[in-house]
Formats: C-alpha cells, structure tokens, sequence
C-alpha cells in the first residue's frame, strides 16, 4: 500500500490516507497506530495518528526505503537486486574469460574508462603472477598460478585479486585501512546498498572502479555519482559456505560417471572452458556440455601447472549431499592421480657429483654434513664415498673443499 | 684429490632405469650420456641429454598404455 501525509510543525495530530489495497500485515499496523480510523468513500480508509509516529509508519508500510543503517552511514539504495545480481555475475564471467583469453573484448568501443579499468585489472593480474601479457601482441597467457587460480573457490579468487588491489592502489598505510574498511562494510550491508561517489575519499573511488570490474560493484553509468555494492559482497565474509549447500554451485550441476564421462548442466562460458582445461569435449549445447576425462587431456592440463588434487577438489564442489549419483566416483578420482604420477616417473635435477675422495674419510663426512645444512643434499654412497648434491650448492662446497685441503696441506 | 662433475640427477624406478641404459647402450661411445651408475634408481647423466631422456621415457609410457579409441562416438 502506499501512504500520504501532510507533516506540520504545530505538533498536532496528522491526518494519514491509505490506500484500499494493503495486505494482512499493514492492518494490523493501522489497528496499531491508528488512534482512529474510518472508511472514506471509494474505499480508501483514513485515520488519525500521532505525527511522532508517521515516519516509521510510512517507512513500514512503503517499504521501499531502507532503514538506517546501524553504521549510521546515509545509504542510497538499489532498486532490482534480481537485475544486480544478473548483471554482478555476467561481469565477473567476462572478466575470468577475458583472462583466459576466451573473451577479446569486454567492453564496449565508445567506453574509454571501462577499457582503462580493464587494462588496469589486466596489470594487476599479471603482478599477481597470475597471466602473462605480451605487450606486443595483446594477448594474455595464462600462468601456472592462474590455472590453479581458476579452479579455487570464487571467495578464494576474490580475496587474491583485492590483496593485489590493495598493495597496488594504496600508498601509505592509512589509505589501506580506509580501503579495508570499505570492503568490510560492504559486506556486512544488505545487498543493494551503495553511496554517491563523491563522498568518498579519493583511494576509495579508485577501489571501487577497480570493484566494479570484478562485478562488486555497480556504478550508476549516467552520472557516475552513485555506487552500490551486488550480492557478491556476501562471499567477502562468509567463506565458502553459500557454495557448499548440496544443490551444487549457483545452479550449475556437474555429474562425473564410472565412465569418465563428464555431463556439465550449465549455460556458462566460463565454467565450460574450466572444464575444457582438462577435459575433452564431446557435445557442447546450450545448457549441457558433455566431456570425457581422458589421459591426454589430463596430462596436458597437468603439464600446464594443475594438480590433480585442485582438479578432484574442484569436481568435488559439485557434489550434492541428497543426490548419490552426484558423488565423484572412486576410480576417476584415482585414475586422476594415477595419470599426474606418469609425468613424474622420471625426475630430473641439475646437481653436481662428488667422487674420489680416496681415503679421506673425514673430508667426506664433514662434506655430507655441510651438504646436508644447506638442504641441497641430493644422495650419497658412503661404500664408494661419492656425494651428489644440488648445483646451487656447488660453489659453496667447492669453496669448503677447496680450504680443507689446504689446511690439510 | 676430489673430483666434481656436473649434470644431471635422475631419479626412477628400476625399470625405467634399465630402459634409460639400454638406449645409452644404443648411442655412439662419443654420445653417450650417462656419467655415471649410481645405484638402482639413480642414474647421473649429462645435462644435454635429459630433455631427450625425459620424451623418450613419455613416449615408452605411452605405447605400453593401452588408449581407448577418441574417434568411436556414441550417444
């Protein structure tokens, strides 16, 4: 329902009209409040009450304004969170395929700032180790860190980007704080909450352009003056238990059969080409992508810096607690790791091999020992008297050897 | 007087060691590789032959592993 009023300055009672069409709980609150009340022509239904009372009694019954924050902030406030949440999910895909490479352009052509944001982030993924660009070219290869990065959970990934943030953004210790502060309150408000922007200190705005690249934020693109924190905020703080509630991860399902045979009920991209990392693909469909883990493609995603373990820990996430059929199988899990120790049947260090110490035994023994303080110690013989030992401690050995048996002399 | 060589430590199982020296056996005595027979599953090897070692031990595997037809697709 909504509500009107006249607000005075002498004190007396107000008159307040409700419209006819209100539900069970606004009644009640008339009974409440309403010192009186009668039925106006046309069903609109009138009472008097206390002016003391009218703000808190347009406020509950608009509901439409939020209340004042405990934070004692003055907050805006976002209309359609459905819309923000839609919006907040679509830009932090496009921006984890962008890295990956899958996505050439998320911006738009006339956006100028949108497109410095972007670079912006693109250089503190690389600093984070995370992508390697290539200045000349344009094009972002992605690190051994950055697959593994890709198969963490979404709080996980967040945190790591905003560290970068923050070391990068911030001069002095303060303006840390301040940004910190900034990200903590955002995710104790209720989602859909926000500000305008110039009242914001300066390092503030500039972590908030930067958040609303990751989808953390929603700038008003008109005007650029207002901002408001999406949903996503709630993964800040709570860690990882919205992702782990059993009806697998915001919707998408992943089932794995005894088969090796991978089924994905999904429509996002960027889960797909996850996927893809380390699976072959069959089918790829609107909404379902089917794949087969099998040891080629394993290997090169193994080869390309992924663990077997982040891949299990990964699948793993889309098991749901009610469903049986959900649950990794047994021997995936174990052909997974089988196929990650093929790649390690030979080792291969660089190192160095000590031989003839002839009948110094001691010169051996205090050369083991010396190798073994530096933890560079690779394998000893002690029948033959031989060391083998790491070649970043070469020279270090060869010095020790050098005047031991110069002082022997 | 105490020698020191540099190259590679490898480290295997014994059957990949004994495949290791059969394909030295193989080599030219000019090209051969291993430096040294350290014990049963250690081998020091010249540093220009580990990559070499490295993709003939993959290649090996793969072989003897038997690979389930890609191209055979249904439903």
């Amino acid at each position: 329902g909504t509500a009107g009023g006249t607000a005075g300055e002498d004190g007396k009672p107000r008159e307040t009209c409700l419209d006819g069409r209100r539900g069970r709980g606004a009644d009640l609150v008339c009974r409440q409040f309403f010192e009186e009340t009668w039925m106006e022509p046309g069903r609109k239904k009138t009472g008097i009450v206390a002016s003391n009372v009218v703000p808190g009694l347009r406020r509950v019954l608009c509901a439409t304004g939020p209340p004042r924050s405990t934070l004692g902030l003055s907050l805006e406030w976002h209309q359609d969170i459905h819309t923000m949440d839609r919006w907040s999910k679509n830009r932090w895909e496009s921006f984890l395929l962008y890295l990956l490479g899958a996505m050439k352009q998320p911006w738009k052509d006339e956006d100028g700032a949108e497109r410095e944001a972007f670079k912006k982030m693109e250089t503190l993924t690389e600093q984070a180790e995370l992508v390697k660009v290539s200045r000349k070219e344009g094009t972002l290869t992605v690190t051994e860190k950055g697959f593994q990065f890709l198969l963490q959970q979404q709080s996980e990934q967040l945190w790591l980007l905003l560290q970068c943030c923050l070391m990068e953004l911030a001069g002095k210790d303060e303006q840390v704080v301040t940004m910190l502060s900034l990200l903590l309150e955002s995710s104790c408000l209720p989602p859909g909450a926000g500000g305008v922007l110039e009242q914001k200190k300066n390092e503030e705005r500039k972590l908030l352009r930067v958040l609303s690249i990751m989808g953390l934020v929603m700038m008003e693109t008109r005007e650029d003056t207002l901002y408001f924190f999406t949903p996503m905020t709630a993964l800040l703080c709570s860690g990882q238990s919205v992702q782990q509630q059993g009806a697998g991860v915001q919707g998408h399902r992943v089932v794995v059969e005894t088969n090796f045979r991978l089924y994905a009920y999904t429509s996002s991209r960027l889960l797909v080409t996850i996927l893809t990392m380390f699976c072959r693909e069959v089918y790829r469909l609107p909404a379902l992508f089917v794949g087969e883990l099998n040891r080629e493609a394993a290997k090169i995603a193994f080869r390309q810096g992924i663990k077997a373990s982040q891949v299990v820990s990964f699948l793993r996430r889309y098991e749901s607690s009610g469903n049986i059929e959900s649950v990794l199988p047994e021997n995936v899990v174990q052909q997974l790791f089988a196929w990650e120790d093929e790649l390690n049947r030979v080792r291969l260090q660089d190192a160095v091999l000590y031989q003839d110490f002839t009948s110094d035994g001691a010169l051996y023994e205090s050369v083991l020992r010396q190798a073994n303080e530096s933890q560079h110690f690779l394998w000893k013989d002690g029948e033959h008297m031989q060391v083998v030992v790491a070649l970043p401690a070469h020279r270090q050995i060869s010095e020790f050897i050098k005047q031991s048996s110069s002082r022997g002399k | 007087m105490v020698v020191a060589k540099k190259g590679v430590l490898l480290t295997c199982d014994p059957t990949v060691k004994v495949f290791v020296m059969q394909m030295n056996e193989k080599k030219s005595p000019d090209k051969k590789f291993v430096l040294a027979d350290l014990d049963e599953t250690h081998l020091f090897v010249h540093k220009s032959a580990a990559e070499e070692v490295r993709h003939q031990v993959e290649q090996f595997l793969d072989k003897n592993t038997y690979q389930k037809p890609d191209n055979v697709e249904d439903y």
